[in-house]
């Protein structure tokens, strides 16, 4: 480094790049940073009446509450279990989809391809529940027609435990690959045409200039995005496990934020939520951060 | 940064309080006008501010105007009423507790959630609220009687004091067992009155194809995922899973533990192997997907809604249109062994109230507004309109002659949950259906005679453990019942329940019910004294 800038010589010059990054930063201090404030409670014993600040102190009593819950080890081991089921079959299935669509020839075919797989992500969850719900129930819906007509028998398939977490993961696989293969497809457009030439000229077939060429060269894109679905870990996708659980898979549905909403909100415990909304933080945080420092260490690009 | 934070927040704070302050001088306004026109009586007029929940919650409407006249009509003087309307149900403590932290934005009356006990408790300790025992006995007469000696109970404040009274309470119960009566003559099967009878309806309904179309395709019992769903079973076996319920030698124990709870899930257990009961019954069907269920008219039974028989029911319209010749049919409830039977009682005690504050000059005129408000004619003028102008009655049946645009420009409901009446007076029930929510009043009254309604809500055992608790006894019997476990998990579910915190949850419940069984003993004397001798 030739010169040391300094802070307020790079602001005013780009004061109006500065300008478009205001309301952004405006955004993240209010709805993110100020209502941190509220993290207190989980350290205190909350009281609507008494307010944030007159509630008492109690140090770590509620995560102490939080790891004797008689299922505590089970509601963590869903969540986790969950989690990497999602990452394992979700995590490639967009980069092999937007693979998939980079080859389409026809424009049109391909604009239509990506405008309908997109359309379930725009569905909200209580929604798309109600449809799975409908086309999975054992007396009229569709799968189990089909099953019938094959001459099965009806399946339960929201009551059977071992069906439950396949279920949960093929419909958020069906849900949200088609909008994850966006950021894919952006890359996949950003490489250099000349390498894939290159590789004609070498006699690579299409799978080999996938393999030599496209993949290569989205790899920092699939690593960053790799690293923050692993801050996601401990978030198994509150929304569908609490819209499609029910008493009969529990063993194998419970995880930590259905469990806070039930005890921490249903119930009123808000120190208790805001203790494990802490901890599933704190764990995430820390794989974030080692996840970074290995790819690093690997030579490759990390998210900072 | 932090100062541009500081602005922002501040900002933000004069902009909330500007709304504030023009919602005041818009009231006051209206106030000037109403001064104005109102010097033609002897007295001025009474001014009334109260805030609103209910309805459309249309500003100066219909409605409002025509409470106006007829109290004015009624009670010989001219009244002003400065409605309020609360914003929605998210933010309606938040914004209650602000009216009611100032003397001079508190409301004349205030209508409030029954869960803001430990706000109520505030109010009433520190001198906000206005006894209305004096007044209620002077002028109460309406709804002193509309409201029952237990109801009235969950209002009373143990010095002896009156500082709320309910402002909706539910029917003493809503629901009746339900039976396909073309179904039932198709078959020729008679009304089923015992258990065993019921379970051979049910079989009949689902093996003996009573739509006639050759397939499989009903079933006997269906209902949405939830305990009550079950009552046929449960209630006849003296069994409410949810309840604590009070033991032969007066102590009082959690439903789910008692053994008639066991018998009764091995009924239900036999029931669901044999296929009379809609397996979508034991997961993921809430009350709207049951709706659905109901009006495709493919099963023969179920506990539901007396609001079903009302031909205005959008669920009994759709079922009509769906089986043109499928006819509903009530029961009374089944009776269990031992000759026991019980509909579901709803909770006694209100789910909202009122109370007149110390904002309020002349109480013993508000309390005459209220009264009058809980007048059978007043309550039908403020809530359906003027007979033959907004509404009319053919042959005992409701017809409205607004549509929903209409009736919500006329503000029609805006008043509603202030003393909301339930019998003749709420004429939107044909008289069949009158008639059945008075008997259901009466066949629900064994099993309210056998639950305990909590009238503290400072449980903390309960708030402690019940979460996991009920987790548990949902996987449990819902596995029971499925068949996916043996009916002897029922007893690692007792011996979990004491291991898992429900021993101190017993304890609490115990002494909580004492306690309260010693309270209303007192009020029991107390009511006898000052509201019987008054009614």
């Amino acid at each position: 480094m030739l010169e040391k800038r300094s802070l307020l010589k790079d602001v005013v010059r780009d004061k109006y790049l500065y300008l478009l990054l205001l309301p952004g930063l405006i955004y993240i201090l209010i709805f993110k940073y100020i209502p941190m404030y509220g993290l207190i409670i989980a350290f205190k014993e909350y009281n609507i009446l008494m307010g944030v600040a007159k509630s008492p102190w109690v140090g770590f009593l509620q995560f102490e509450r939080l790891f004797r819950t008689p299922d505590f080890a089970q509601i963590f081991s869903n969540t986790i279990i969950i989690s990497t089921l999602k990452i394992i079959w979700g995590f490639p299935a967009p980069i092999i989809l937007a693979l998939l669509l980079n080859e389409l020839r026809r424009m049109f075919f391909k604009r239509f391809t990506q405008t309908v797989i997109y359309l379930p992500h725009f569905v909200s969850w209580v929604i798309f529940a109600g449809i799975i719900v409908i086309f999975l129930n054992p007396v009229d819906g569709f799968v189990n027609y089909l099953i019938v007509q094959f001459g099965g028998q009806p399946i339960n398939f929201l009551t059977e435990p071992a069906y439950f977490r396949s279920i949960l993961v093929i419909t958020e696989i069906y849900k949200e690959v088609g909008w994850g293969t966006i950021i894919y497809l952006a890359a996949i457009s950003g490489v250099n045409p000349a390498l894939y030439e290159a590789a004609v000229m070498d006699g690579a077939n299409k799978f080999r200039q996938m393999w030599h060429v496209t993949l290569p060269s989205i790899r920092n894109v699939i690593v960053i995005l790799f690293i923050l679905s692993l801050g996601n870990i401990l978030e198994a996708g509150f929304l569908q496990i609490f819209l499609l659980y029910n008493p009969l898979v529990m063993d194998v549905a419970d995880v930590i934020d259905t469990y806070v909403y039930r005890r921490g909100i249903v119930d009123a415990n808000y120190s208790l939520g805001a203790a494990a909304g802490i901890f599933k933080s704190v764990i995430a945080l820390i794989l974030i951060v080692t996840a970074n420092k290995i790819v690093r260490k690997a030579g490759g690009e990390g998210l900072w | 940064m932090k100062k541009a934070a500081m602005i922002v927040v501040i900002l933000s704070m004069l902009v909330s309080l500007a709304a504030c302050g023009g919602a005041n001088e818009t009231n006051n306004g209206t106030d000037n006008a109403a001064g104005q026109t109102g010097q033609n009586g002897e007295k001025s007029p009474l001014q009334i501010s109260m805030t609103l929940m209910g309805g459309p919650k249309t500003p100066n409407a219909w409605s409002e105007s025509a409470l106006e006249a007829d109290l004015e009509k009624n009670l010989g003087r001219k009244v002003d009423i400065q409605p309020i309307m609360l914003p929605g149900w998210d933010q309606v403590q938040t914004k209650i507790n602000l009216l009611m932290s100032d003397k001079k934005s508190m409301p004349d009356v205030v209508w409030y959630l029954g869960s803001m006990t430990k706000e109520y408790d505030n109010w009433a300790k520190s001198g906000v609220l206005v006894d209305l025992l004096p007044y209620l006995q002077k002028d109460g007469k309406n709804i002193l009687q509309y409201y029952s000696k237990e109801t009235l109970f969950y209002s009373w404040d143990k010095t002896g004091k009156f500082y709320r009274l309910p402002g909706d309470v539910a029917e003493p119960s809503a629901m009746t067992t339900i039976l396909r009566k073309d179904w039932m003559d198709k078959l020729g099967l008679k009304k089923p009155e015992t258990v065993e009878e019921y379970i051979d309806v049910l079989r009949a309904f689902t093996n003996g194809d009573p739509d006639g179309n050759n397939k499989k395709d009903t079933y006997g019992l269906s209902g949405p995922t939830e305990w009550r769903s079950f009552a046929p079973i449960l209630y006849a076996y003296k069994s409410d899973p949810e309840n604590f319920m009070v033991q032969p030698d007066g102590t009082v124990k959690y439903g789910a533990i008692l053994p008639q709870t066991k018998q009764a899930l091995k009924v239900l257990q036999d029931m669901y192997k044999e296929g009379l009961i809609d397996p979508r019954m034991i997961a993921n069907t809430d009350g709207t997907k049951f709706d659905e269920i109901v009006q495709q008219g493919k099963i023969g039974s179920f506990y539901r809604w007396i609001d079903y028989f009302n031909p205005s029911s959008i669920v009994a319209q759709g079922f009509k249109a769906n089986n043109p010749s499928g006819e509903l049919m009530y029961i009374d409830p089944i009776k269990g062994p031992d000759g026991f039977s019980s509909d579901y009682p709803e909770q006694t005690g209100g789910w909202c109230f009122i109370s007149v504050t110390g904002k309020a000059e002349e109480p013993g005129e508000v309390v005459k507004v209220l009264n009058q408000m809980a007048s059978p004619e007043t309550y039908k003028l403020i809530n359906f309109g003027r007979e033959n102008e907004h509404y009319k009655i053919e042959n005992g049946e409701f017809k409205t002659l607004v549509n929903p645009d209409e009736s919500a420009k006329l503000g029609l409901g805006n008043f509603s949950w202030y003393i909301s009446r339930k019998d003749e007076a709420n004429i939107k029930n044909t008289p069949e259906v009158m008639e059945l929510f008075k008997k259901r009043a009466e066949t629900s009254q064994p099993l309210r005679e056998l639950r305990v309604e909590f009238k503290s809500l400072d449980r903390p055992a309960w708030k402690e453990y019940s979460t996991d608790i009920n987790k548990l006894r949902d996987q449990t019997f819902y596995g029971i019942i499925s068949g996916k476990l043996s009916i002897d998990e029922f007893d690692k579910f007792v011996n979990q329940y004491y291991k898992m915190g429900g021993q101190q949850i017993e304890e609490e419940a115990n002494r909580l019910y004492k306690e309260q069984k010693k309270e209303y003993e007192e009020y029991e004397k107390w009511y006898a004294e000052q509201i019987e001798t008054n009614k």
